[in-house]
């Protein structure tokens, strides 16, 4: 279902860093993009039939700049390009690997957004992730305390981490 | 005098650079606690050295001290571990927590994504949300 976001820029007032454009308020009804589950190893192509969803998307090419929202791990993950995911340790991945995700909820830009159901259609997008660090975290102390129960416990973890760089994040129509 | 530029590297964008540059190991021929470390060098680190050609690694015999693992990565700073009365897997572990680190200090991370660049959809403001209707 492609979505938009409605009169951003609808009025004179100037913003500091990016010029006014009016955007039309555009709704497109949820035909087509017809998303599959994707799994971690094997993307299944969904054949786009219609003609609409082939606008959607065109729609979502012109413009200039894009996010996505990524599940890792069953988490969702808000990236752009050239960002720093944190996540705990994966376990079979080497420094410098380079990870495809492919299970995106949402895919979007400045006026537009792609809504996955529950993911968006592989065929839409190319998003990749280099495994740059592995380091350890700070240590983390949690304290917890019955009072006037003489029951007090410190307990202190040392969080591991695998630190991913979004290395492409393209849009493909 | 202007401040000098610094390049803003992004490794991993276009290609990614291993951080960790240099490994060195020391180690006492003579105490105990060398032990295990000594143990680690004849059976393991050549097998290391040979998967990692782009750490440098250098065994030095430091006498009179415990046995200590020192590494060097891009960013000019070093991490010091020290081994002493461990066993060889235990070492395995701390050398490859040395070279999977980047040479920053260990800190918490509060946040799942770190990001220098703009939010894309902008940042909210009331006058150009959508207007309401009395």
């Amino acid at each position: 279902m492609l979505r938009s976001f409605t009169s951003r820029m609808v009025g004179a007032a100037q913003r500091t860093n990016s010029a006014v454009a009016t955007s039309a308020v555009r709704l497109f009804s949820a035909t087509s993009t017809a998303s599959q589950v994707a799994t971690p190893t094997s993307s299944t192509a969904s054949p786009s039939t219609s003609s609409s969803s082939d606008s959607e998307i065109s729609l979502l090419r012109n413009q200039l700049k894009y996010y996505a929202v990524a599940e890792i791990k069953n988490r969702p993950y808000l990236i752009t390009k050239n960002d720093i995911i944190v996540l705990d340790r994966l376990k079979d991945v080497q420094l410098g690997d380079v990870i495809e995700l492919n299970q995106i909820k949402e895919l979007g830009s400045k006026d537009y957004a792609i809504q996955g159901a529950p993911y968006v259609s592989s065929e839409y997008y190319s998003i990749k992730a280099t495994v740059i660090e592995q380091p350890k975290g700070k240590i983390v102390e949690t304290f917890k305390k019955k009072r006037r129960k003489h029951f007090q416990r410190r307990y202190h973890i040392k969080p591991l981490h695998t630190l991913l760089r979004v290395s492409e994040l393209e849009v493909k129509a | 005098m202007p401040a000098p530029l610094h390049p803003v590297l992004k490794n991993g964008v276009g290609a990614f650079i291993p951080q960790c540059r240099r490994l060195v190991f020391h180690y006492c021929e003579r105490s105990g606690s060398s032990r295990g470390m000594i143990e680690y060098l004849k059976k393991d680190l050549i097998q290391f050295a040979k998967e990692h050609p782009h750490v440098e690694v250098i065994v030095t015999p430091r006498p009179s001290k415990h046995p200590v693992i020192r590494g060097l990565y891009l960013n000019g700073k070093d991490k010091v571990v020290c081994v002493r009365n461990m066993e060889p897997t235990d070492i395995a572990g701390k050398v490859a927590l040395l070279k999977e680190s980047a040479g920053n200090r260990m800190k918490v991370f509060k946040k799942p994504v770190i990001s220098t660049t703009e939010s894309v959809r902008g940042i909210w403001s009331p006058f150009h949300a959508t207007p309401h209707k009395i």
